[in-house]
């Protein structure tokens, strides 16, 4: 009898998996995606040289602005220590990528 | 003439990349030797950097304990440099150790209840286990690698809102661990497979350095969160402590930890000061110190020394399982091969952590 109501409990309940990643909700201040504002940016390199995972590459003279997505630890350093909000991390969960290029940014 | 099986790297089992050489005569295991180093990413050199980068390192030396690898770190620089971090910084960190704790012991069960053949509960365990990672998620932002640390304090204060959820998540985990604990205790056949197995005496632990849960099992009492670091100090702590010294000890003293880090966890919410959670600081810390804290697998060591510039000169980290697999040789000869597997993941082993 135990039985019988055990597997028809289970049988009511929501599955404990979610089938697309997508549709997991995530809390408002999780460290998802790095977003760059570069029209924001002064050139102080700051991030840069605070990255733990050398991650971001600045170049002051030829304004360059490289972010490596497979090198970022979303660590959130560079957010914190930017003096002027160009670097953004947005609570949108990290996915795969189809190209290469798409890798670096 | 005993047979030599190999046994891992590769095994599926053993997730963990640890080679044994067992000699056996018939079914008996009469010899054993292991083989580490596979997973040496050479964590200790890279760390001879910015001691602030160096917290990210220092987290990603494990997969499962993160926390408790950058709290030792963070507390042997704050240790240096003589800095004194507020109340609150002390139990947040206490917190998220705790919490820790939990999700790693229930990844524990789930993998030693899948050795021995006991797959349902590896899915209720990893199922409930998602209940605190979704805590940590909310609390820090991240499922394991929080990047909460900081020399000094804490980069993120954590909300009224998340503490509401971590405690109506925790009284959900609370009765789910109590179901595990009856479905696992009232079951013949894990009784049988887990009584008696693989057995260690306290004397034997003193001798072979067993640290952490491994070595509570047999009575040995050796526990740093008793130093008193971050919180422990000012909440009721005392060591669980069991006299078995078998398997089944070891599941059960670890189920016991985590009804005990609930309570922990509870009575630092109700503790839980106010105020700031950083401390303002002069860079640069010169001469060297070390520090233990109580990792979910055992006592986890860091040294660190520096010249008085950002760089550390050196930084060394003895892990839990490299103080654990000495007494491998010890359990191991006498075992039947059925029980090998099983024995070897009841050490919980982290190799990730242990070669660095
Ligand atoms: S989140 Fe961390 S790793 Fe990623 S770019 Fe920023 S500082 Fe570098
Ligand atoms: S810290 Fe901000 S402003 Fe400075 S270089 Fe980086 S993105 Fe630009």
């Amino acid at each position: 009898m135990g039985l019988v109501k055990y597997a028809l409990k289970n049988l009511l309940r929501r599955p404990a998996t979610v089938e697309d990643p997508a549709a997991i909700p995530v809390p408002d201040d999780y460290r998802g995606t790095v977003f760059m504002h570069r029209d924001e940016c002064i050139w102080c390199l700051r991030c840069m040289k605070a990255c733990p995972a050398n991650s971001i590459i600045v170049d002051r003279e030829k304004e360059v602005f490289v972010y490596k997505y497979m090198k970022c630890i979303t660590c959130g350093i560079c957010e914190d220590v930017c003096p002027t909000d160009a670097i953004e991390i947005l609570p949108v969960p990290r996915e795969a990528k189809y190209k290469r290029e798409w890798l670096e940014y | 003439m005993p047979t030599i099986v190999p046994f891992g790297p590769q095994h599926p089992i053993l997730v963990e990349p640890i080679r044994y050489l067992l000699a056996l005569e018939e079914e008996t295991v009469v010899g054993v030797e292991y083989e580490i180093g596979y997973l040496h990413k050479g964590l200790e050199k890279a760390m001879e950097n910015d001691y602030i980068k160096d917290i990210y390192f220092a987290e990603r030396v494990c997969g499962i304990c993160s926390m408790v690898h950058s709290t030792t770190f963070v507390n042997a620089v704050e240790k240096l440099a003589g800095i004194e971090v507020p109340e609150r910084v002390k139990f947040i960190r206490t917190i998220l150790l705790e919490l820790e704790r939990l999700h790693s012991h229930m990844l524990w069960l789930g993998i030693v209840a899948d050795s021995i053949g006991f797959q349902n509960l590896f899915m209720l365990c990893w199922r409930d286990r998602e209940l605190i990672m979704d805590i940590l998620e909310s609390l820090t932002g991240n499922r394991i690698h929080f990047s909460m640390n900081t020399v000094g304090g804490l980069r993120k204060d954590i909300s009224e809102k998340g503490i509401r959820f971590m405690l109506g998540n925790l009284d959900r985990f609370a009765l789910s661990v109590r179901k595990i604990e009856n479905s696992l205790y009232n079951d013949l056949t894990v009784l049988k497979r887990l009584r008696g197995v693989a057995y260690l005496t306290r004397e034997d632990c003193k001798r072979y350095g067993v640290v952490g849960p491994n070595a509570r099992a047999s009575g040995y009492s050796n526990d740093s969160r008793m130093d008193g670091y971050e919180a422990y100090e000012m909440i009721d702590f005392s060591p669980i402590l069991k006299a078995g010294g078998d398997n089944l000890d070891r599941v059960v003293i670890r189920m016991d930890e985590v009804l005990q880090s609930i309570g922990l966890i509870r009575e630092c919410v109700r503790l839980l000061p106010d105020g700031e959670i950083g401390e303002k600081y002069k860079r640069g810390v010169e001469g060297e110190t070390f520090f233990r804290c109580e990792a979910p697998r055992g006592e986890l060591f860091y040294y660190v020394r520096g010249n008085g510039s950002k760089k550390l000169e050196r930084v060394k980290i003895r892990t839990p399982t490299l103080a654990n697999l000495a007494m491998m040789e010890k359990v191991m000869i006498g075992l039947e091969f059925a029980n090998v597997p099983a024995t070897a993941l009841f050490f919980d082993p982290c190799m990730s952590c242990q070669d660095r």
